[in-house]
């Protein structure tokens, strides 16, 4: 894995250098647009390139890394409320995503489930809408 | 009159009904405020700013200045209890926070945060009252060559917090410093950088989402893993009798708060500095000179002490440019700014002498404000610990909802709870890989300062580096940077050319 993420730093530092330069690293006698990001972008490509030829002499590209299919489940269910607030808002989105993961990645009966989320969805909706007036997305219907 | 009879007037100012009223709402509302990941400071200020509309432009400074404070020591509950800083200098305070709350021990780290937000105040608050003024005009020294030094002596001790792998922690801070330049680049007349196309990018990329995504999210992808705890807590919890402080803490307690007390406050007087680059050096100075510092970053109470004590302390001290020179030190001083020229008071070396009631009002509400924010969060700890008791199953959830409104929040935008969620997985999968995190965020944090401060140096030198040498503080904060980057090679190379000479000898 620290290889793949070794390979990353490099095209990463190499567009940020790229780039820098066209918008300027030094410009009129000061710096230009792209004065730090030069700098940044050379910083992680000798650190990276130091690592990566290590790397390749020890012939040691990092632990394998277990990963759990579990610990993505918040992406795909936040993800998954995130795509749903397009289309029915995001404040009905937060309470389908609570329902949903309360009932059937926690667990809980439904009495508890629709306890638990409808006072937390009224929480949000009484600070976040009524009296801080942040203008969630409404969706389409 | 001295400042000392003049507070004594202030305080007539300010015990008056409506006062006290504004100072208690302001620490309920700042603790609140900051508490919730997302809104912090600038956002809190500014969006119960229309709130002081009706109120008179003392009430309402009172008011505003109360959230303000109140915001410092709110920021710290969110990242002990949940690992999610409520703002940017409560980064360092979760560093040892969180493992605090996991080891059973949230509520020492709650009563230690609390006593160091009001031991820093109270510091800072003393300095505003004695030197304000005086200190103000220190500040003033700090050009953007100085500030560049500061902020490179704190970009260089990012190093100090690298664990075991320098490569990969020196990678993480830079990860940080190439994502805080994406967007429009104010200098160059505003030109869009690194934005690949994307509208979204304009504005830069907020800490919040980032913070929140890295932190929070991260967090609750482990708590995802398997494991057989039902709760976040996997020691033995402390009941609250045991969790407050006793002499032993107190006494551990001294030196950090001490430390962070009196850094923070000198870093909140210069311009443009700011909390986090005050909680960040203290920690890192605190780690470093403390014979605990092996212990920071792995639960030890000195890491909430020094970071709570110096943004605290910072937070005042940001006043004294504010009031004196109608310079504001951070982005929240910025919005007060705003406030007090929006009633009619124009901040500067004037509104001493001018609007006497109104400034010594104003300082001695803040001594008011801080007691009551100190007794305010320490009487809601025992709710707070209870929060910890709260199964995993409902936790995480309710922990993920709070991450996406937090990270919508902040600009109404989903791009922003989109690109939470990518540095939450980032962040996962960087930290499987053993990289640290902090240095991202804070680097993050500290290079556009970083940026703005140098390319203003240079424009002021007509791009001469020079001007780095030729300004004594510059030149001593150089001078420092250059001595912590070298001695410990040094250090290391005599120890081991004297250890060679010691076996030959044998």
């Amino acid at each position: 894995m620290d290889g793949v993420i070794v390979l990353i730093e490099l095209v990463v530092a190499s567009i940020w250098i790229m780039q820098g330069f066209t918008y300027g690293f030094w410009k009129k006698g000061r710096p230009g647009g792209g004065f730090l990001g030069v700098i940044f972008g050379v910083l992680i490509l000798i650190i990276a390139l130091v690592m990566g030829i290590r790397m390749l002499i020890k012939r040691d590209f990092g632990k394998k890394i277990k990963l759990h299919i579990t610990a993505f489940f918040p992406i795909f269910m936040g993800g998954g409320a995130a795509i749903l607030s397009y289309l029915v808002g995001f404040i009905i989105a937060l309470f389908a995503f609570l329902v949903g993961w309360l009932r059937f990645i926690s667990k809980y009966s439904w009495t508890k489930t629709l306890l638990i989320s409808v006072l937390f969805t009224l929480g949000l909706y009484a600070i976040f809408v009524m009296w801080l007036r942040v203008p969630f997305p409404t969706g389409v219907f | 009159m001295n400042n000392f009879q003049l507070l004594i007037q202030g305080f007539g100012t300010a015990f008056s009904f409506a006062n006290i009223i504004a100072v208690f709402l302001g620490g309920i509302l700042g603790l609140f405020v900051g508490a919730m990941p997302g809104l912090g400071g600038v956002s809190g200020v500014a969006l119960l700013l229309p709130l002081t509309f009706k109120m008179n432009p003392t009430t309402a400074i009172i008011f505003l200045a109360a959230i303000y404070y109140g915001n410092m020591y709110g920021g710290a509950y969110s990242a002990i209890l949940l690992n999610i800083p409520g703002d940017s200098p409560a980064v360092m305070t979760a560093l040892d926070g969180f493992p605090m709350s996991t080891q059973g021990r949230a509520g020492k780290a709650l009563f230690a945060a609390n006593t160091s937000s009001f031991l820093g105040g109270s510091f800072g608050i003393l300095t505003l009252t004695i030197f304000g003024p005086l200190l103000a005009i220190f500040g003033l020294k700090f050009g953007p060559a100085e500030v560049t030094m500061l902020i490179l002596l704190a970009l260089t001790s990012i190093g100090w917090l690298l664990g075991e792998h320098i490569g990969k922690g020196l990678i993480a801070a830079s990860i940080g410093m190439l994502l805080s330049i994406i967007g429009i680049d104010n200098m160059s007349g505003g030109m869009p950088r690194y934005i690949f196309g994307m509208p979204s990018l304009l504005g830069g990329i907020s800490f919040v989402p980032i913070v929140i995504g890295m932190f929070g999210i991260t967090q609750v992808m482990e708590l995802m893993e398997p494991s057989e705890s039902e709760s976040i807590v996997t020691g033995r919890r402390l009941t609250l009798r045991e969790s407050i402080l006793n002499k032993k803490d107190l006494k551990r307690m001294a030196a950090p708060i001490i430390k962070g007390a009196v850094l923070g406050n000198v870093i909140g007087f210069l311009p443009g500095a700011g909390g986090t680059t005050a909680s960040f050096l203290a920690y890192v100075f605190h780690k470093k000179t403390s014979k605990f510092g092996e212990e920071m970053g792995k639960g030890a109470i000195d890491g909430v002490c020094v970071s709570e004590a110096a943004n605290n302390s910072a937070a005042v001290g940001a006043f004294a440019p504010l009031l004196s020179l109608g310079i504001p030190g951070s982005s929240t001083a910025v919005v007060l700014y705003g406030g007090l020229m929006m009633w009619g008071l124009t901040p500067g070396p004037l509104l001493f002498t001018e609007q006497p009631q109104f400034v010594w009002g104003l300082i001695a509400s803040m001594y008011i404000g801080n007691v009551a924010c100190f007794l305010l969060g320490t009487g809601i700890i025992p709710f707070l610990m209870s929060i910890l008791k709260i199964p995993k199953k409902i936790m995480i959830p309710v922990i993920i909802t709070v991450c996406m409104v937090g990270s919508y929040a902040i600009n109404n935008s989903m791009f922003d709870v989109w690109f939470m969620f990518g540095s939450g997985v980032a962040a996962y999968l960087l930290k499987k890989n053993d990289y640290p995190i902090p240095p991202i965020l804070l680097a993050f944090v500290l290079a556009p300062m970083f940026e703005q401060s140098i390319r203003r140096a240079f424009t002021i030198s007509q791009g001469s580096p020079l001007i780095f040498i030729q300004k004594p503080i510059s030149a001593f904060l150089l001078a420092i940077i250059v001595a912590l980057l070298v001695l410990p090679a040094l250090i290391n190379r005599i120890k081991t050319s004297r250890k060679s000479i010691g076996t030959e000898e044998k």
